[in-house]
């Protein structure tokens, strides 16, 4: 793992970027030990971690690259069957603008017809709370796997509705056009 | 290189909220995990230590890692003040180490908190202790700001 990121750095990367690195939280942290080369460590992670993970990644991520996927425990249940999702994520955003590096692009799938339950609270809370953070509004959402079971998501967004929430978070002040 | 990769970091409000991120790229500041390796640490770290007090003694490095970070970014040529600094037997770096295990043994990364000991046997997550890199490459479709960037899965 370590010899990865210092070869990687050699080869002039601009981060170390760990995809869905959370199960996998100690050999990153243990890798560390063995990594020498001065740059920025990424956490490109679904934010659904533990208070106590969160306080361990804090003084050794630089870089913050957070889905914020839900608006809300009801949607967060019926299609990735977790619990507490909401306050879980929201908590792990604040921690890393507040209390980490405060360096941020949190990432917004919009799905088809969730534009007013998840998009929009969603862009309200970052505007609220992670004012630092800067959003990246994705319109590349299709459906996949199950989603022939749930008709409401079994398409691609329209335009009317990403444009839809490009607007809203340009009303709330939210920057997000250079990264999305 | 896509071009917005090098255009982005002309829009002056990207620079300044990511300016340690681009200062770390130009050599001018220290990676934050760099700077775990110089905390001391002032408990021993075996096995008979509760994880209570793992946990407030990382309260208490966290603090002197913030004034360190501070006290590097000031510096005029911080990888020379930092090479200047003491290196600790034991360091912040080993401290997270030790409790990242013991969370293993326990296993609450994810919000679920299974609490299996996935030394042992698989958490909810159907993983092991066992991990592997699969991948690794410079990811040239990443946002702007981050390319390339090298990525691992």
């Amino acid at each position: 793992m370590a010899a990865i990121a210092n070869e990687l750095a050699r080869e002039n990367v601009k981060n170390i970027n760990y995809v869905t690195p959370l199960p996998n939280t100690y050999v990153i942290i243990e890798s560390f030990r063995f990594q020498t080369e001065n740059i920025t460590q990424l956490w490109n992670s679904n934010m659904y971690c533990s208070q106590d993970t969160m306080k361990l990644l804090l003084e050794v991520m630089d870089f913050w690259l957070p889905d914020f996927k839900y608006g809300n425990d009801e949607c967060a249940k019926k299609y990735s069957k977790v619990p507490h999702f909401f306050d879980a994520v929201a908590r792990n955003h604040k921690m890393a603008h507040d209390d980490g590096s405060g360096e941020i692009i949190i990432r917004h799938l919009v799905m088809p017809n969730h534009v007013e339950c998840c998009t929009k609270p969603i862009l309200e809370w970052i505007a609220k709370n992670c004012p630092k953070a800067v959003v990246n509004i994705m319109g590349q959402y299709r459906p996949c796997y199950k989603a022939h079971k749930y008709p409401e998501i079994n398409r691609r967004p329209t335009s009317k509705e990403l444009n839809e929430a490009r607007k809203y978070a340009t009303k709330l002040g939210i920057l997000w056009e250079p990264v999305s | 290189m896509r071009p917005d990769a090098e255009q982005v970091w002309k829009n002056d409000e990207i620079r300044s909220r990511f300016n340690r991120y681009f200062s770390i790229i130009k050599k001018e500041k220290i990676a934050r995990y760099l700077i775990t390796k110089k905390i001391p640490i002032t408990i021993e770290l075996d096995e008979s230590i509760p994880i209570e007090k793992l946990w407030s003694e990382h309260q208490r490095a966290r603090g002197k890692f913030n004034k360190l970070l501070q006290e590097l970014d000031a510096q005029q040529d911080p990888q020379k003040y930092y090479q200047k600094s003491d290196t600790p037997k034991v360091s912040f770096l080993d401290l997270k180490i030790e409790i990242a295990n013991r969370i293993l043994q326990n296993c609450h990364f994810c919000e679920r908190e299974c609490n299996i000991n996935r030394e042992n046997e698989k958490g909810t997550c159907r993983l092991g202790k066992d991990a592997y890199v699969s991948s690794w490459f410079h990811h040239m479709g990443e946002e702007a700001p981050l390319i390339p960037s090298g990525t691992k899965n």
